[in-house]
């Protein structure tokens, strides 16, 4: 187990290196300057650039840019004067991070919840009618679904507020909007597994037996049907807390995902690069926690 | 037991029902602003074009202040000009504080602020801002010793200034240029002072206690300030970042007091909602033209001022800003109606109109072929000319409308090269377009300084965003620099204006309005010239 771990967290730090090395020249060929200032003369424009280290040729700024990574500095950001790319992470990051997660949290309860539903009415219509509302789920876009349930239940119902951060209040309408779209998926994951576990030896046994339906389902079927799940995890979980641009801007949230977006129409360099580096290696982390959860739960995937 | 837990985990999450944004106690005025931006800094020397230029004189007092209209001193007592305006000596109130209400505010503060301005290795923003003072432009280059520049401490209290070319009271509001800054306070910080609240330290009317950034500023009433008493809001709360739909939905909600207003649709709802609102002109909209063109072929016809005219006069600025450029009203002329004369408007002591708003293809034609005569050319050699602007619906929208006009009136191709944010700028300043959309904010005491000045042959030298450069223009641009006194820079500005309009050095479409929509009980609300006034704001009871 050891070595499979080991193995796996080797792969992880090369994954990394080659991700920070590949957006550094890959962001130079981004068009434009990023202190380009029709406000500010061109003298101060080139001091903001020396400021910053990017008159200097390419390989010193990578070599110089990769020897602070190791000490864990990102760098000041360029737009948001002042303040370095760790602390904007470390400020916006924890809100993406719990939206993301009470999201997810929503779209798997709902999602594994409708799955099961799904299977156990296969072909009837509780089965067409779930799997409708969970599609029109990931049809319907964040950007519209967004303003109707803020328009009524927040101006018109006034049952919660329609925008800010930190109450739980006003968590509810931008986690049910961020979650509805992964509801779909995992709704038809959970299914699909779901009705492969019907046919099993053990659930015949356990029908065999008399046990009522739903503790067939609860105590065999579930736990089974979980397990195709866990790989997705590590992705889902990655993407769903590093915070979403349009979401959050529809609550106004301070959260993580305007700066993505921002970071790179605005050519914010230590910002893109600080950004890729932690999404990369949190994704890089989530997959290696997945990995080596799945190693646990399935021995014949360390034997491979 | 498990519904012991259950019940302590939906305990811990009502725990975590706490507001983001810090309220004020029961009973004090709160103003909840919304505000399109995250603010970049609030350190004045970086402040550039975004909220915190209406946020910088709350937090900073300089020596004068625009207070309802009337120049009082700031933190200047009084103040003596000689005859020919470029020297001002200023007396400072006597115990003066910064809001921490122990650090005194001194004239080596002031010093230390324009030091730190023209700092060479700084590479400040506004570091330009400060070329105003005798020499600060050559300090800056290295060229001559800080003592030579013009701005001496004479005691604790007495500063002088010694200025370029003459200043007027109305020079000296609506900057934070001539706000003080603690020295002992900032040097440590180096490039993070203002990047926080903790991290910005001023001695204006309002001090920020808290700065979440993309999320809200709040800052509260400085009990400390020298005219406290004036003061009636006890927190105001910037909320950052809300789209136009969000903010109309905060503005019903009651979550918001304050918003920008849009365009005219979403003005419309306003209006019908019963908001009351505060509107200004905030900058001059319009095409900007590259003199010498993108290609040598387009600055051929660009260079030649009939052809300028042509299209002047074949754009339609009242059906532009009735369908696509809604928020502005359609320009006749360079200064908007907004701008101050001397005891009037400028518009009233200067009556002109430099072109039709609607379009006169008639006359479009007569320059066309009046340009084509000249050039020896023909229109079927006309090439096609390039609009550049931002990636954004709006801006297309308006190009779209431009490039149709041009073409049904002229018979003139266009193409739109909509860009990112950055790449249109490095584009438009190192020349790589023909006619670029974008807009020039509206300053006090006139477009001289800012807008006018990027069509100086000085400024053309180090950049190629105007492409322009012509004797006349530079010599009426340096008398209106020198007039001595604000009725002559009126009366020279007005020259400036006639010639910038009859030679359409730019093509300009409209005045692009702003303002803020909010309920009657919000009282107080003023612009001075382009910046909103929040700092002596009231709540009706």
């Amino acid at each position: 187990m050891l070595k499979y771990v080991g193995q796996k967290i080797l792969i992880a730090v090369a994954t990394v290196f080659v991700l920070a090395t590949a957006t550094f020249f890959l962001m130079q060929l981004i068009p434009g300057d990023p202190f380009a200032n029709d406000k500010v003369p061109v003298a101060v424009q080139e001091k903001q650039r020396a400021y910053y280290g990017l008159d200097k040729p390419l390989g010193e700024q990578y070599v110089i840019y990769m020897k602070n990574l190791l000490k864990g500095d990102l760098g000041y950001s360029i737009k948001k004067t002042g303040r370095t790319v760790v602390d904007i992470i470390k400020e916006a990051f924890p809100v993406s991070a719990k939206l993301g997660l009470f999201s997810l949290l929503f779209s798997e309860a709902i999602g594994i919840l409708f799955g099961i539903l799904c299977a156990q009415f296969r072909g009837k219509w509780p089965d067409y009618l779930l799997m409708l509302v969970a599609i029109l789920g990931i049809a319907m876009p964040s950007m519209v679904l967004g303003p109707i349930v803020r328009y009524v239940f927040g101006v018109k119902l006034h049952w919660l507020p329609v925008s800010g951060w930190g109450s739980f209040s006003q968590m509810i309408m931008p986690a049910f909007v961020l979650g509805l779209g992964t509801v779909a998926g995992n709704t038809r994951s959970m299914r699909a597994s779901m009705l492969a576990t019907t046919t099993q030896d053990y659930v015949k046994t356990a029908k065999a037996k008399g046990l009522p339906p739903w503790k067939v389902v609860l105590r065999h079927q579930l736990k089974n049907s979980l397990v195709p799940i866990i790989p997705n995890l590590g992705v889902q979980i990655a993407s769903v807390l590093m915070g979403s641009f349009v979401v959050e801007s529809m609550f106004l949230i301070g959260g993580l995902g305007r700066y993505f977006v921002d970071s790179i129409t605005n050519l914010d360099y230590p910002l893109i690069m600080g950004l890729t580096i932690f999404y990369g290696t949190f994704l890089v982390v989530m997959n290696l926690l997945v990995d080596i959860l799945y190693g646990l739960i399935d021995p014949r995937i360390r034997v491979k | 037991m498990k519904r012991k837990m259950a019940l302590l985990m939906v305990a811990a999450m009502a725990v975590n029902v706490m507001p983001a944004v810090s309220f004020a106690e029961e009973g004090e005025k709160v103003v909840r602003v919304g505000v399109s931006y995250d603010p970049v800094t609030l350190d004045y020397a970086q402040i550039n074009a975004d909220p915190a230029t209406d946020m910088d004189t709350m937090i900073g007092d300089a020596l004068i202040r625009n207070k309802n209209g009337e120049y009082i001193g700031g933190i200047a007592q009084s103040w003596e000009v000689s005859e020919d305006g470029t020297e001002w000596t200023f007396t400072l109130k006597e115990g003066l504080t910064y809001s921490d209400g122990e650090t005194p505010v001194t004239t080596e503060d002031l010093v230390y602020a324009v030091k730190r301005l023209l700092d060479p290795e700084g590479g400040y923003n506004n570091s330009d801002s400060a070329f105003v003072f005798k020499n600060g432009k050559a300090y800056y280059d290295g060229a001559c010793a800080w003592e030579e520049v013009g701005v001496e401490a004479i005691d604790d209290l007495t500063i002088k200034y010694t200025f370029e070319n003459p200043q007027y009271e109305l020079n000296f509001t609506s900057t934070t240029l001539y706000a003080p800054l603690e020295e002992a306070f900032v040097e440590p910080l180096g490039v993070e002072y203002g990047s926080s609240a903790e991290k910005t330290l001023g001695n204006g009317p309002f001090v920020v206690t808290e700065w979440m950034s993309d999320s809200s500023v709040t800052m509260v009433k400085n009990e400390n300030y020298w005219d406290a008493d004036s003061i009636k809001i006890d927190q105001f709360t910037f909320l950052v970042g809300a789209s136009s739909d969000t903010g109309i939905d905060m503005m019903m909600a009651g979550e918001l007091d304050l918003w920008p207003a849009g365009n005219a649709m979403q003005r419309q709802v306003m209006e019908d909602s019963g908001y009351e609102c505060c509107i200004t002109y905030g900058s001059y909209q319009g095409l900007n033209i590259n003199h010498k063109g993108k290609t040598e072929e387009t600055g051929l016809f660009l260079g030649n001022a009939n052809f300028r005219k042509a299209i002047s006069y074949a754009v339609d600025r009242t059906a532009l800003t009735a369908s696509v450029m809604t928020g502005a009203d359609p320009a006749s002329r360079l200064v908007a109606p907004s701008e101050g004369g001397v005891e009037k408007t400028f518009q009233e002591e200067f009556p002109y109109e430099a072109w039709p708003v609607t379009a006169e293809p008639e006359k479009a034609k007569e320059y066309l072929n009046a340009a084509l005569e000249e050039l020896g050319k023909t229109i079927d050699e006309v090439p096609a000319i390039e609009l550049l602007c931002y990636d954004s619906q709006g801006s297309i929208d308006i190009l779209s409308a431009v490039q149709d006009m041009l073409l049904t009136n002229l018979g003139i191709q266009c193409v739109i090269n909509p860009q990112t944010i950055q790449v249109m700028i490095n584009s438009a300043m190192s020349g790589d377009y023909d006619l670029w959309y974008g807009g020039n904010a509206i300053a006090e005491p006139d477009a001289l300084e800012d807008y006018l000045n990027s069509y100086t042959t000085e400024s053309g030298q180090t950049s190629g965003l105007r492409g322009y450069s012509n004797e006349e223009f530079d010599k009426l641009y340096a008398t209106a620099l020198a007039s001595p006194t604000i009725e002559e820079r009126r009366s020279n500005f007005f020259e400036i204006e006639k010639f910038f309009c009859d030679n359409t050095m730019t093509l300009l479409l409209g005045w692009s309005e702003s303002g803020y929509y909010y309920d009657s009980q919000f009282q107080g609300l003023y612009y001075d010239g382009g910046t909103p006034v929040f700092t002596y704001m009231d709540i009706a009871e």
